[in-house]
């Protein structure tokens, strides 16, 4: 265990292949953070679509309630 | 007979205002065609989300890899060599209760590993990051 933290110098044979790996890497976590901003949308629009639904299930509850009011209505 | 029957089983219900009972009717019926229609769309939103999701995955594993080939080209060094090239760094050993300790510990945490199931990915990444857990505390 080294006990601090201090800078060394350490010989990279494959210096340029990692560099070229961390640029890859880079760009992968780009592409990452822009697929889950794209799931954050469709969550969004799966949370509108849900939120919809009740609201018309509560309209159809409405209206035929309405309905039976009507009908049985003297 | 059978007419008669029949006559007396109808019933009359008077409707005050059926052009309002028509307007319920239809709009009940073009909610539920709606909800329908909602229906179909978060079945769509809910295929995209999968597809986002396993791109996901293959990103991260991709990422995985390129994480791991970078770890393997760095240089590696002993503590013996790491001595040779920088003299002025200070490198303790670990004690050796606190070793005994380190691998009590990991025989209880193999035992652990090895009662849960093994192959499936949950496991396998769950000692992936104890791994990786490990190695930081060692730093």
């Amino acid at each position: 265990m080294i006990s601090e933290s201090k800078p060394i110098f350490v010989k990279i044979d494959k210096y340029k292949e990692i560099i070229e790996i961390v640029e890859v890497i880079n760009k992968k976590v780009a592409g990452v953070k822009q697929l889950l901003a794209e799931f954050e949308e469709l969550r969004t629009k799966e949370e509108e679509e849900l939120n919809n639904w009740e609201k018309n299930l509560d309209e159809i509850t409405h209206k035929i309630e309405l309905m039976k009011e009507e009908l049985s209505s003297e | 007979m059978a007419e008669e029957e029949q006559e007396s089983k109808d019933f009359f219900v008077c409707i005050q205002n059926p052009k309002n009972l028509r307007r319920n009717l239809l709009e009940s019926s073009k909610s539920t065609l709606s909800i329908l229609k909602q229906v179909y769309t978060v079945k769509q939103i809910r295929e995209a989300k999968h597809e986002v999701m396993d791109s996901v995955i293959n990103e991260l594993r991709e990422l995985k890899i390129l994480v791991q080939k970078t770890d393997d080209l760095m240089p590696k060094h002993t503590r013996e060599e790491l001595k040779k090239l920088v003299p002025e760094i200070e490198i303790k050993k670990k004690s050796a209760s606190k070793r005994e300790k380190f691998s009590l510990k990991d025989k209880e945490e193999l035992a652990q590993q090895l009662q849960a199931q093994p192959g499936s990915d949950m496991d396998k990444l769950t000692r992936a990051l104890s791994d990786i857990e490990k190695k930081l505390q060692n730093l």
